[in-house]
């Protein structure tokens, strides 16, 4: 089946590369039409080209000037309202060009002397193209334009309104650090940078889609990551040939290893924290401009369950969390179809008192098992997703009446059984119980096919499907990776960090699953005594 | 990005051989044993181990002298000669039919007494022809990838054959009676023979390395991991041996269908969650079956595809034209004593085959002076 979905997938692709040819063709409009073109000498003709170029766009300003200095040049400043930071224009740029320009009694000729002397910006650059101009305003610097000069000014003056740094919404913990990405790149980059002050972190820019011309930066540890990751991961983001990316989504599923699996292979994050945790584990993260979600690859199975929490806890916690989570995963996956096995098929597997209690609560139900379990499942992801799309304070008002309310009119009703209500609550909070909330979706899907199964062919039906999901799973690899690693391919060491957490007294090495090039995490290897009772005693 | 971790690994090496070998024969061998050989069952089961073991010494040092062969191509080098150029293939397809048809009908027979016990245990009313045809395809869909993908598989089920062993423990302990294994040493030795032969049918599945070997990461420690998880597998057999022994007592084990299932039925456990624990039991019994099931037919399908050289692409086809012959053969015997006459006589084939024709080819393979090549190294630069 997999090979089949692989299969008209390739053909698909063929397809779509065809179209991508022709897209291109249009796509590089701007290139194309303005291609080599330099810029002209004459400002106005510049300025004209700019008008075009932007189809006379309000926000688009445009302010014309004068510098004086021996004789009268005429000058523009091309940038975008709200896009740049106005202060830094008035007083670095226009401030010394029209009025300190007059003081300057240097012979050099007047561009030296802009560039060099008078314009008091960090971050310039040279331009000579056109185009240039173009993708200088449109990421908002301000592009210097002077008369009978062939060539254009680009001032760093980036300073768009941000939100200010939030807490990480989907993945917020008791102890850690409250701070999550930021939607713009930079500044999340530099929360990375300030949590690893060590000069092999790495930073690739990239720009995806051809029209948003998002940038992208991919961030791993030289020196201790697997080269081969690094060069995969670079192969396929410059395969990426789309039009627009604007959520870190895009490039998730177009550099993913598998299209047919409801396993996600990339993990996404908003903690800075969790992404120099995998940076030093020896993966990559990408992070994409315009999204607070980062991307770390390569992502296995394991690490869908694990929370940052896990780390910062004692371990005796962190491993009982885990175990509950295992528990919880299975839960959300198999209850409602070992339900409806039970009922439908092996009744004389419920103990007999409980039986008899389940027999009487579904004596006025008038479906089968399936069928009510499916209509409740049902409704409980349509409140599930009303109460998520709902403003604010609305939405847990919904859950309440939804969960409470209804659920019991139906069960009053004779509608369902009780039995089945608590089967449904406890799958439902079983699977909010997940870190992950890509982990949840794929749990969520899966458990109808299980559903359905136990329908068909009871306990031995789940068992089937059960085993077709292991091999699945089994044959999934992200980046090379195998998705079921440490427990297929077996590896010993690395169960370190799986079910159980061992105390970071003992996990001196980083896993082996991704081939860390400094397989070494800390020097010193305790061997279970404890040395640090000895020091705190003496002082 | 190619795979570079493929190769079957040590602990690989250890889930496929326990998970082959352990399979639906188990429900069932307790009363087998009692059968023949009353209470003696307790050592004999040791005695087919050994004959097992002898088995597999003798096809791991086969596979051993041709790394990276599979039965297909080593059988072809030994067989064939300088001055005759079809020797060497007539003796390779006339080995491989040989091998053909146990493993035909050992699948045939795997699924049939799977169904039998699925039907009448925990789906009664459900016709086994349903049960016997999604186990066959569940089966394909997995048995139709790679080998190396097979033994992820495996690997990843191997904790679950552990709960069984907590069950018969606390079952020993809790009805178990000595007086019920004992006494020892009344039987006749031809007795023994004759269960011996019948129980080496519960090791069913261990030609399968003939394959696999091919596959291994590091052959020159084969031998030593063949043995421990072949004592592994005895022991587990023997536990439950002695569990359904103890607790049933030989002349009420003979009128047992499925005795290792049933041993955890009089058992309490405090904590009622489910009552008659057996279905428990069922259920791994059901992954150690469908295990022996998809690593069998992946052996098969694996040297099918190396026999007639088909393209890597046709795999899944192939594994799907196999299953037919076997769902016909799995439903020739019209009852559960014909399967088990059935199985018993199919135990005899395959145990002379396993015996005798890898001894012959090592034999041959040993005085013609025929070996294969090592192609490791590309395997050990990585």
């Amino acid at each position: 089946m997999m090979q089949m979905g692989k299969r008209l997938f390739r053909k698909s692709f063929k397809r779509k590369q065809k179209q991508q040819e022709v897209a291109e063709h249009a796509e590089n409009k701007m290139e194309e039409r303005y291609g080599d073109e330099g810029i002209s000498s004459n400002l106005q003709e510049n300025i004209d080209f700019l008008h075009e170029a932007f189809g006379k766009a309000p926000d688009i300003i445009i302010r014309q000037f004068v510098i004086k200095h021996r004789e009268e040049r005429k000058a523009a400043i091309v940038f975008i309202d709200e896009m740049v930071d106005k202060d830094l224009i008035n007083r670095n740029i226009l401030r010394p060009l029209m009025i300190d320009s007059e003081k300057v009694t240097s012979t050099d000729d007047l561009w030296d002397l802009v560039t060099e002397r008078l314009v008091s910006a960090g971050e310039t650059k040279n331009v000579l193209k056109k185009t240039e101009i173009l993708t200088g305003v449109l990421a908002g610097d301000t592009v210097l334009l002077i008369d009978q000069y062939e060539q254009g000014y680009v001032v760093g003056t980036k300073g768009w309104a941000t939100k200010s740094i939030s807490e990480p919404r989907s993945e917020s913990v008791v102890r850690g650090s409250r701070e999550g990405l930021s939607e713009t790149i930079v500044l999340s980059l530099a929360m990375i940078r300030r949590r690893v002050k060590d000069p092999d972190l790495r930073v690739c820019t990239y720009e995806l889609g051809k029209r948003t011309k998002t940038c992208v930066n991919l961030l791993y540890m030289d020196g201790l990551i697997d080269p081969q990751i690094v060069m995969e991961v670079e192969q396929r983001l410059k395969r990426i040939q789309i039009d627009g990316v604007l959520e870190s989504g895009y490039v998730e599923e177009l550099i993913q290893d598998q299209t047919w699996t409801p396993f996600s292979q990339l993990q996404n994050t908003e903690r800075p924290d969790t992404v120099v945790a995998h940076l030093l584990e020896g993966k990559v993260a990408i992070l994409i401009d315009g999204s607070p979600h980062a991307l770390i690859a390569p992502a296995i199975f394991t690490q869908f369950y694990f929370s940052a929490e896990d780390y910062y806890e004692r371990f005796w916690i962190a491993t009982f969390l885990r175990i509950v989570r295992l528990i919880s995963f299975f839960m959300a996956l198999l209850l409602p179809a070992f339900y409806i096995a039970l009922v439908s098929f092996h009744p004389e597997m419920i103990p007999s008192h409980l039986a008899i209690s389940m027999a009487a609560g579904r004596a006025t139900v008038p479906f089968s098992a399936i069928l009510e379990a499916l209509m409740m499942e049902l409704s409980v992801e349509i409140l599930r997703e009303a109460s998520v799309r709902l403003p604010g304070p609305i939405g847990p008002t919904i859950g309440i009446v939804g969960a409470l309310v209804i659920g019991d009119a139906a069960v009053t009703a004779g509608l369902v059984s009780p039995a089945m209500v608590i089967v449904v609550g406890l799958t439902t909070i079983s699977s909010y119980a997940n870190p992950s909330y890509s982990a949840a979706i794929s749990v969520r899907l899966l458990r109808f096919p299980f559903m359905i199964a136990a329908s068909v062919l009871g306990l031995y039906g789940i068992m089937l499907l059960f085993f077709l999901l292991c091999a699945h799973l089994v044959q999934l690899r992200s980046f090379g990776v195998p998705y079921m690693a440490p427990y297929a391919p077996f590896n010993l060491t690395d169960l370190k960090d799986s079910l159980f957490r061992a105390s970071w007294k003992y996990m001196n090495m980083r896993p082996v699953t991704f081939k860390p090039q400094d397989r070494q995490r800390q020097t010193l290897v305790h061997k279970g005594k404890d040395e640090n009772s000895h020091e705190t005693s003496g002082r | 990005m190619k795979p570079v971790d493929d190769k079957i690994t040590s602990y690989q090496t250890y889930a496929l051989f326990l998970m082959t070998i352990i399979g639906t024969g188990v429900l069932s061998m307790p009363r087998r044993m009692a059968t023949h050989v009353g209470t003696d069952g307790i050592w004999v089961i040791f005695l087919s181990g050994v004959v097992t073991w002898i088995i597999v010494y003798v096809m791991t040092r086969l596979c051993q002298r041709f790394p990276d062969q599979t039965l297909v191509e080593f059988t072809e080098e030994i067989c064939s000669t300088r001055r005759i150029r079809w020797v060497g293939k007539v003796g390779k397809y006339v080995v491989l039919l040989f091998f053909a048809i146990g493993w035909l009908f050992v699948l045939a027979m795997v699924v049939r007494t799977f169904g039998e016990v699925i039907v009448s245990t925990i789906l009664q009313r459900t016709p086994i022809e349903v049960i016997i045809m999604s186990f066959l395809l569940f089966a394909v869909s997995i048995a139709g990838s790679k080998i190396e993908l097979i033994a992820k598989f495996n690997e990843l089920l191997l904790p679950l054959l552990l709960i069984p062993i907590f069950f018969f423990i606390i079952a020993l302990f809790q009805k178990g009676k000595v007086i019920n294994l004992l006494p020892l040493f009344q039987v006749h030795w031809s007795a023994v023979i004759a269960a011996v032969f019948d129980t080496v049918t519960d090791f069913v599945g261990f030609h399968t390395i003939l394959v696999f070997m091919a596959f291994y990461q590091n052959v020159d420690k084969a031998v030593k991991r063949h043995t421990i998880s072949l004592i592994i597998v005895v022991l587990n057999y023997w536990l439950a041996i002695v569990t359904s022994y103890s607790l049933f007592g030989v002349d009420e084990l003979k009128h047992i269908l499925w005795p290792t299932s049933e041993t955890v039925r009089p058992v309490f456990v405090p904590i009622q969650i489910l009552e008659r624990l057996e279905a428990g039991m069922i259920v791994v019994w059901m992954v150690a079956s469908f295990t022996t099931m998809t690593n069998i037919l992946a052996a098969f399908v694996e040297s099918a595809m190396r026999t007639f050289t088909i393209r890597e692409s046709n795999r899944k086809w192939t594994a799907i034209i196999l299953i037919l012959p076997i769902f016909f053969f799995s439903m020739l015997p019209e009852n559960i004593h014909q399967l088990n006459r059935m199985s018993t006589w199919l135990g005899r084939y395959t145990f002379f085959v396993d015996l005798l024709i890898p001894f012959i080819l090592l034999m041959f393979a040993i005085m013609r002076r025929k070996k294969g090549e090592k192609q490791h190294e590309q395997a050990n630069s990585m």
